[in-house]
């Protein structure tokens, strides 16, 4: 399997990423060495198995839905980038 | 006496007796800290005034019940604990100070245990050298020449060059087995649920496990024993009873049966470690201990499915660098027509090359038209791998390999080749894609006087036998770390 220009640039988009042209073609071509090496996946046969999501199979136990040991506001707007009367700013982004 | 050749054990009892104190053992260590790490890079971030005023109250206290009073612990840097820059190794995270305490490390900290400072790794966890960090490589402590494996490399080497007695990793697909192997130290990574995985940044959530990296097996399972517990925060933990990990008896001869797995032992692996673990087979079975030859027939296919199922999980994760709730955001803020773009302009700039390789991959797996194909796929084989597990455990108590396909390699070596790179982790994502609990221990050292690692396996929650096994390992190794 291999994948077009257009084809990585819409992965790049859906990741939230860009690239400029050098570096595309660049993760472009070993994003197709490790796809090709992937495919030998291909060659099990999986017909009826179930896919296996997580490890121990134990389901977990519920806790009571009730709030506790909240991280106050402002240590956590401490974290962020840009604040602006205890909410998150951000730059203007509707046209 | 020298606090530095002591084991984590010994140092516990020496507290407890006042033959040292927590100031003293601190100050030791911070001092071999300042001195060291500007060559080994094992530190990101240590703050010595916090971790002797820490050491302090503890020598205050009248009563010294915890079960690690007094003893220092480094912590790899994707672990939060309150008030530390907590990094993962990133850009992104770069200036992060944690708001709050990952369950784990408060749990040590309950008994006593002192963060003496956050530890080098490759970026959220992505790599296996530690060359994917953004604050520069750590260096393997036996040749400064030599990568200290990855992604706990930081832990490893400290550990390794006597900076921490004992230090915390996580393991995805071998990140605290691998390094403990190419740094001559022990770690373990536990049965998946048996530790909170609340507070580790997270990387792939269904592989990610925290651990113990240490100088022996003792010292390993007296802080396993400490970290292992059901955590209403992370739903995935379980609970259990778990026999005490505390005090272990290495097991009686011919008490197990060891598993070898032929896949493990193929053209891949190189000749010393091949050798080495014969002439370690040849031994136990001198003392009675059977061991029978298995087929894991789907194991060449592991890599695949580890990087598929890791990187689709890590895609969906790190989707939360956004740059606007904490962590880096690009100042170049031009030229923005939507909410994408801003994401984009973050991203790009705030993440590595790897961590951005596994990105894409994910988001490919995931996608419309390639989830059946790639992701689906994966998560079947997976099961595959794991039933074919579960007979082997049938056959035997513990299952024995080579850790890594031999020792450590040259910095720079495989930095531009991701599939040579990928391929380290061959003998270490298994015990990660099917739970599986798993040990690292020093075997020796090979012609370039590097260390050597041999690793076992055993089913979940089997911890003790498997600890048990790597006692009589150890004994019958008699490896001689760097600190001895």
């Amino acid at each position: 399997m291999s994948i077009k220009k257009s084809e990585f640039d819409k992965v790049a988009h859906l990741a939230a990423l860009e690239f400029d042209e050098d570096r595309a073609l660049e993760y472009q071509s070993q994003f197709n060495k490790i796809l090709s090496y992937f495919d030998k996946l291909k060659e099990i046969k999986t017909d009826n198995v179930e896919p296996l999501v997580t490890p121990h199979g134990i389901a977990s136990p519920l806790r009571k839905d009730k709030v506790e040991n909240q991280i106050d506001r402002e240590s956590l707007l401490e974290s962020a980038p840009d604040v602006k009367d205890s909410l998150y700013k951000v730059p203007p982004v509707v046209g | 006496m020298n606090l530095f050749k002591q084991t984590a054990t010994e140092l516990v009892s020496a507290l407890k007796t006042k033959q040292t104190s927590a100031v003293e053992l601190c100050s030791s260590y911070l001092k071999k800290i300042a001195d060291l790490n500007p060559e080994l890079n094992a530190f990101i971030s240590f703050n010595s005034e916090a971790v002797l005023k820490r050491a302090q109250t503890l020598d205050d206290q009248k009563e010294k019940k915890g079960k690690l009073h007094g003893l220092p612990i480094a912590v790899k840097d994707n672990f939060c604990v309150t008030g530390t820059q907590t990094t993962a190794g990133s850009k992104m995270l770069e200036h992060f100070i944690s708001p709050y305490t990952a369950t784990c490390i408060e749990k040590l900290e309950r008994e006593g245990a002192i963060v003496i400072g956050k530890t080098n790794m490759d970026e959220f966890a992505m790599g296996s050298s530690n060359e994917n960090s953004f604050f520069g490589p750590c260096k393997n402590p036996w040749n400064l020449k030599y990568v200290p494996g990855g992604s706990s490399g930081g832990s490893a080497a400290a550990v390794a060059a006597g900076l921490s007695p004992v230090a915390i990793g996580s393991d995805t697909g071998g990140s605290i087995r691998q390094p403990a192997s190419y740094c001559g130290v022990v770690g373990i990574k536990p049965t998946y649920g048996s530790i909170s995985r609340y507070g580790l940044i997270a990387f792939a959530s269904s592989l990610d496990q925290a651990g113990p990296i240490a100088r022996n097996v003792s010292d390993a399972a007296l802080i396993l024993d400490v970290m292992i517990d059901r955590d209403e925060k992370d739903s995935t933990s379980v609970d259990r009873k778990q026999p005490s990990l505390a005090q272990l008896k290495k097991a009686a001869k011919g008490s197990l049966k060891i598993g070898l797995p032929k896949e493990y032992f193929s053209q891949h692996l190189e000749k010393t470690t091949q050798n080495k673990i014969k002439e370690l087979l040849e031994n136990l079975q001198k003392d009675g201990f059977q061991t029978v030859e298995l087929n894991l027939s789907l194991t060449e296919m592991a890599i695949p499915v580890y990087y598929i199922v890791a990187s689709s999980e890590a895609s969906s994760n790190l989707s939360r660098f956004d740059g606007v709730r904490y962590g880096f955001r690009n100042k170049d803020q031009s030229g923005l027509s939507d909410l994408s773009d801003f994401y984009k302009k973050t991203r790009s700039v705030g993440f590595g090359d790897e961590v951005k390789r596994r990105i894409l991959l994910g988001t490919y797996s995931l996608s419309s038209g390639y989830y059946d194909e790639y992701y689906i796929q994966a998560a079947r084989v997976r099961r595959l791998m794991a039933n074919e597990f579960t007979s082997a455990f049938k056959k035997c108590d513990v299952i024995l390999t080579p850790t890594a396909i031999g020792a450590a390699f040259p910095l720079g070596d495989q930095a531009h080749d991701p599939i040579k790179m990928y391929f380290n982790d061959i003998y270490t994502v298994t015990a990660n894609l099917c739970g599986l609990p798993a040990i690292s221990l020093p075997l020796g050292l090979d012609d370039n006087k590097l260390p050597i690692g041999v690793q076992l396996m055993a089913p979940l929650f089997a911890e003790k036998a498997m600890l048990e096994m790597a006692l009589a390992i150890e004994d019958c190794v008699q490896f001689k770390g760097l600190t001895q």
